[in-house]
């Protein structure tokens, strides 16, 4: 009777939006980061669809959980759902505006978009992860590096440089 | 590959010198470099930075580190990152209530410290016959050049017979006979295993609960198994009708049994190839031992087969529950979202 009771009052404060269904169902971060692990390894395996739904369940979850959207934004955009990708992204940026995963791919997005929002996003990658411990940090700084080199190249024909 | 950032480059609005800038700001160059590259934009200062980072290069520094790899990466800020969660001593605080004795602890870990040497107990009364009894344990719990774990160990088993006996009819049940194999005590220890992962171990201070999953001696035997045969139709029995688990743990735990039973044998198959290898090597050169090393070899061979069977059904297994766990995944959102539209 008392679990139930319990049970009641964490499904009302989940009503309320007070809670996260995490929270409710009594996850913890490292429970989540183990099922995270497990959907990273699946997208490097190439199982995009089996990695969106653990993503998906983990952001239904906890939707406050950035390295959760980012990675979820991750898959989108290797899936080709590109506007779920940067919005993914956007709202992980809102938890975290240091978040080198969603940056770099919502800058590298933008750029394709020809947006030049990209470029701030990329640069702020760099500075939030500047010696390059994510494939997104270095991902960030070669982006970077291109920019210079076109930049150069247009300097280069440029007259009034 | 760089098509997209030169096109993106063409929609700065202002001079190509912010541009500049902004890379060499975020390159770490120093000013002096980034100003020449800025005020020359000529043939040497292009070179220098060609040289410098090279357009194959950053192409094969993009190809290293594609767009989009999938990370988790938690913010640096711990609270942060934990925001949603249950605390980890919450969750930890309702895993610790369960049903057995606490001592159930100390005899799991007595059976893993034997398991991993019962070749060294195996020799201790002088002959290697693969078996341990009451002697050998004694001798072990007073050999001073023992590790204190496996003196501990043999003295566990001598002060609980009620273990002890279990132990001793593991593998193949009938009655005590007084000696202990080591599939004896695989089993031993993989049935306290389930039995821990199960019905859980009760804290020191709590009081045994009402209505026991193990009502019989010895401690660590699980619920009563009604007309079941043994160890595994039985516990796959007590977790269909666990009340406490929901379907989908249900399915995961007699998953998880079935590939635990493959697991060991799986352990059965690689024991039973090492003995053979050992046959092998103390066969003579002689034509019975020719003869004998022929029939060890295809028995090797069908040892082979079965655990590239054994593998192969571990493997589906795991493909299923990881299928398995991906529907109930997707089933939860549904429910989620449809609950969030309702």
């Amino acid at each position: 009777m008392e679990i139930r009771t319990e049970t009641v009052g964490k499904l009302k404060a989940f009503a309320r939006g007070e809670v996260t269904w995490a929270e409710v169902e009594g996850m913890t971060f490292e429970e989540a980061k183990a099922i995270a692990q497990v959907g990273c390894e699946l997208a490097a395996a190439g199982r995009f669809e089996e990695a969106r739904i653990l993503f998906e369940g983990l952001v239904e979850g906890n939707p406050k959980d950035a390295a959760s959207r980012a990675a979820l934004g991750t898959v989108y955009q290797k899936l080709g759902r590109l506007q779920e990708a940067i919005s993914e992204y956007s709202a992980a940026l809102e938890r975290d505006p240091r978040n080198p995963v969603a940056l770099v791919n919502r800058g590298e997005l933008y750029l394709r978009q020809g947006l030049r929002q990209g470029f701030t996003d990329v640069a702020s990658a760099v500075e939030a992860d500047p010696h390059g411990d994510t494939s997104a940090g270095r991902r960030a700084r070669a982006l970077v590096k291109a920019i210079t080199l076109v930049a150069v190249e247009k300097l280069k024909g440029s007259p009034q440089a | 590959m760089l098509d997209f950032i030169k096109n993106a480059v063409n929609t700065l609005a202002g001079p190509m010198a912010t541009v500049v800038d902004f890379a060499g700001d975020k390159l770490g160059l120093p000013p002096l470099l980034t100003n020449s590259i800025k005020a020359a934009a000529g043939v040497m200062t292009g070179n220098v930075m060609l040289a410098a980072s090279g357009a194959m290069g950053v192409v094969s520094e993009l190809q290293k580190n594609p767009a989009a790899e999938t990370e988790f990466y938690p913010s640096r800020d711990a609270a942060k990152a934990q925001e949603g969660y249950a605390p980890a001593a919450q969750k930890a605080a309702t895993t610790t209530t369960g049903y057995l004795e606490p001592r159930v602890l100390e005899y799991q870990e007595a059976l893993r410290t034997i398991a991993a040497n019962f070749g060294i107990l195996d020799t201790l009364s002088g002959k290697k016959d693969s078996k341990i009894d009451q002697r050998t344990l004694l001798l072990a719990a007073q050999n001073p050049s023992l590790s204190p774990e496996l003196r501990n160990a043999a003295r566990f088993l001598l002060e609980h017979p009620e273990y002890r006996h279990m132990v001793d009819t593991a593998n193949k049940g009938g009655s005590v006979d007084g000696t202990i194999s080591q599939q004896d005590v695989q089993k031993a220890l993989k049935k306290v295993n389930d039995d821990i992962a199960n019905y859980g171990v009760r804290q020191p201070s709590t009081p045994a609960p009402s209505t026991p999953p193990a009502p019989s001696t010895p401690p660590a035997t699980p619920a009563p198994k009604p007309g079941g045969s043994r160890e595994p139709s039985g516990s796959v029995n007590d977790i269909i009708n666990n009340p406490h688990m929901s379907m989908e743990e249900k399915l995961q735990a007699v998953l998880m049994l079935i590939s635990r039973d493959t697991d060991d044998e799986i352990l059965d198959v690689m024991k039973e190839m090492s003995s053979i290898r050992d046959e092998r090597a103390k066969l003579g050169t002689d034509d019975t031992g020719r003869a004998g090393a022929a029939k060890l070899e295809t028995s090797m061979e069908h040892l082979n087969l079965r655990l590239q069977k054994l593998m192969e059904k571990r493997k589906q297994m795991f493909d299923l529950m990881s299928n398995i766990s991906s529907k109930f995944n997707e089933m939860a959102k549904q429910a989620i979202q449809n609950l969030g539209r309702a």
